[in-house]
């Protein structure tokens, strides 16, 4: 299984660069955070990655394979990302949502197939929607229109899941439901998944490493299944300024 | 699957307004048939009669549908991919731009190439529009339809300065009859350039089906679902204009054709999507069926069959304005 690896990346808009050097290698099966203040370019990076922004220098990798390289449909059968706020016509169904993942993988002019069919329902099942399959995407709740996108990324089979703050608009019970769909699609495929997060309490409870966006680069690396309490403060304060991390068994909780 | 039931009467019963229409606009006219002389000339007929229907009649029919057809279709797709209810081909300019590129044609080219000159008039137009649109930075809905009144007003002026230049026997009164917009001067001759257009235009919007879906969605989004944004929208827009402007270079611009049929197919549809390309199609050739055998029966001068689809079009824009949309979806 391959690994997603992002290598000396500068990114930005006009001539200012917003993502600086930035390193970091993300295993399959991985759930790693992507923490940073507003403005510190979490977006930008997954953005940049996605080969959806002009990146100046450094590379983006899926094992040996530039991503970079690729033209967009080749990208789009590796590489799944998940905007912020996802802008679909809310007249298609959330079966006709998923099946534009696999967009990529049917040749331009045809339709999408019976068995694409099938799997896109197999889609919806995995993350327990489908009962919505055929409700337009107007009439769903914001977190279950998310949760149709989300199926849409398993729909692409791609070994590569960018997430841009996927929890900015969940309510407290429902972070963990979608942190946990995460962790299925990561599992499942299995794939790298990159997740920028708002919440950081979430990212160090339910990720397996938090790396940290400052200056345009990654200034920490936080393997949450070995960190000491000391080491995940200390990167916090970094970010933060002075902030206290409460811990409960496998829990963080941020004060700021 | 009850949606499914559901869509299948509502095809039907558009089909079947379709061709009732057909059947009704083979009738009438100046020169009234009744469906026995319809028999008898499809039976190899002569005599009056028999020339009415095969050389005004018929084409003028097929024309109508034909092109009330394309109007809604591209409408739709123009809707779908600027995510604006607002957008159509007449609303932006782009029928307008059409005429002057075929008006130029006649002063010119003697009338030669008028569909390619209509195209390319199209483009320019639809062109202008876009970059008026993205320079006053409004997206929204508003800004379509100013750019739009900004083109369509430069386009006017241009054809006003061919009508000087033009000949007043034949060439005035070519420019004349399709920048009113009216299906008066169609013959068996119309036919195959406005076909060529249309089909090629529907063909090949049929090809990219899936990618006019994927089209609603934010260019990043697209992008990310391997969709080369730029060509492609490109390309889908070139094909809904192409078949709009095969429109305009025979009957002129008819005004708020491309925006009535897709709003009653998604009316009619529900807010769903599925189908609504197709069900634009059969609601446009009925509507423009239903306004040409209107404009033909007033009593005195025919009138042209814009003041028809104006009538049926300003109420669904003045709702539109009314429910603060203009977003689409």
């Amino acid at each position: 299984m391959d690994e997603l690896r992002i290598r000396s990346l500068c990114a930005g808009y006009g001539g200012r660069k917003v993502i600086d050097g930035a390193e970091l290698t993300v295993r399959a099966g991985e759930v790693c955070a992507l923490l940073g203040l507003n403005g510190s370019g979490k977006s930008t990076l997954l953005r940049a990655a996605m080969g959806l922004l002009p990146v100046s220098e450094g590379g983006v990798f899926l094992g040996e394979r530039d991503l970079l390289a690729m033209g967009a449909r080749e990208r789009a059968r590796h590489c799944a990302y998940i905007p912020q706020r996802s802008r679909m016509d809310g007249g298609i169904t959330a079966l006709e949502a998923v099946l534009m993942g696999a967009n990529a993988s049917t040749p331009l002019f045809s339709g999408y197939s019976a068995a694409q069919r099938e799997r896109a329902k197999s889609c919806l099942d995995e993350m327990g929607a489908l009962a919505w399959a055929e409700t337009p995407v107007g009439a769903l709740s914001e977190g279950q229109r998310q949760t149709v996108v989300f199926a849409r990324a398993i729909m692409q089979r791609a070994s590569v899941l960018l997430l841009d703050e996927p929890d900015g608009a969940l309510d407290l019970p429902r972070r963990g439901a979608m942190m946990e769909a995460v962790r299925r699609m990561a599992g499942a495929g299995p794939c790298a998944a990159l997740v920028a997060l708002h919440d950081a309490s979430l990212a160090l409870s339910r990720c397996d490493r938090v790396l940290i966006l400052m200056g345009g680069r990654i200034a920490f690396d936080l393997d949450m299944r070995c960190a000491g309490e000391e080491q995940v403060e200390r990167a916090l304060c970094a970010l933060y300024g002075p902030v206290d991390i409460v811990r409960r068994g496998r829990r963080f909780a941020v004060l700021g | 699957m009850k949606t499914a039931g559901r869509n299948r009467m509502i095809y039907s019963a558009a089909a079947a307004c379709l061709l009732a229409a057909f059947a009704v606009s083979l009738c009438v006219g100046r020169y009234p048939l009744s469906p026995g002389d319809i028999a008898a000339a499809l039976a190899g007929g002569e005599g009056m009669s028999a020339q009415v229907f095969w050389r005004l009649r018929l084409p003028r029919s097929v024309a109508c549908l034909v092109s009330g057809a394309a109007m809604g279709l591209s409408g739709a797709v123009y809707q779908a991919v600027f995510g604006n209810a607002l957008a159509a081909p007449d609303i932006m300019g782009v029928s307008g731009g059409a005429t002057l590129g075929a008006a130029v044609s006649v002063v010119f080219l003697g009338g030669a190439l008028g569909q390619t000159a209509a195209f390319l008039g199209g483009l320019l137009a639809l062109g202008a529009s876009l970059v008026l649109t993205r320079a006053s930075g409004s997206r929204g809905a508003a800004g379509i339809v100013l750019s739009g009144i900004l083109v369509s007003a430069l386009v006017k002026t241009g054809i006003m300065l061919l009508k000087t230049l033009a000949d007043t026997e034949g060439e005035l009164a070519a420019i004349e009859f399709f920048t009113m917009g009216s299906f008066a001067g169609i013959t068996a001759a119309s036919l195959p350039p406005l076909l060529a257009g249309v089909l090629l235009g529907g063909a090949g919007l049929f090809l990219l089906r899936r990618q006019v879906a994927l089209l609603t969605l934010s260019d990043e989004e697209a992008a990310a679902l391997g969709v080369r944004v730029g060509p492609v929208r490109a390309a889908v827009l070139a094909l809904a204009t192409l078949a709009a402007c095969a429109v305009s270079a025979q009957a002129g611009v008819i005004a708020f054709s491309a925006l009535i049929a897709p709003h009653g197919a998604r009316l009619l549809l529900g807010g769903r999507s599925r189908g609504r390309l197709a069900l634009s199609m059969l609601l446009g050739g009925t509507l423009m069926l239903v306004s040409d055998v209107v404009a033909r029966l007033s009593p005195g001068a025919e009138l042209p069959v814009s003041v028809f689809t104006t009538l049926m079009g300003v109420p669904v824009i003045a709702l539109l304005m009314i429910r603060g949309g203009g977003r689409d979806g």
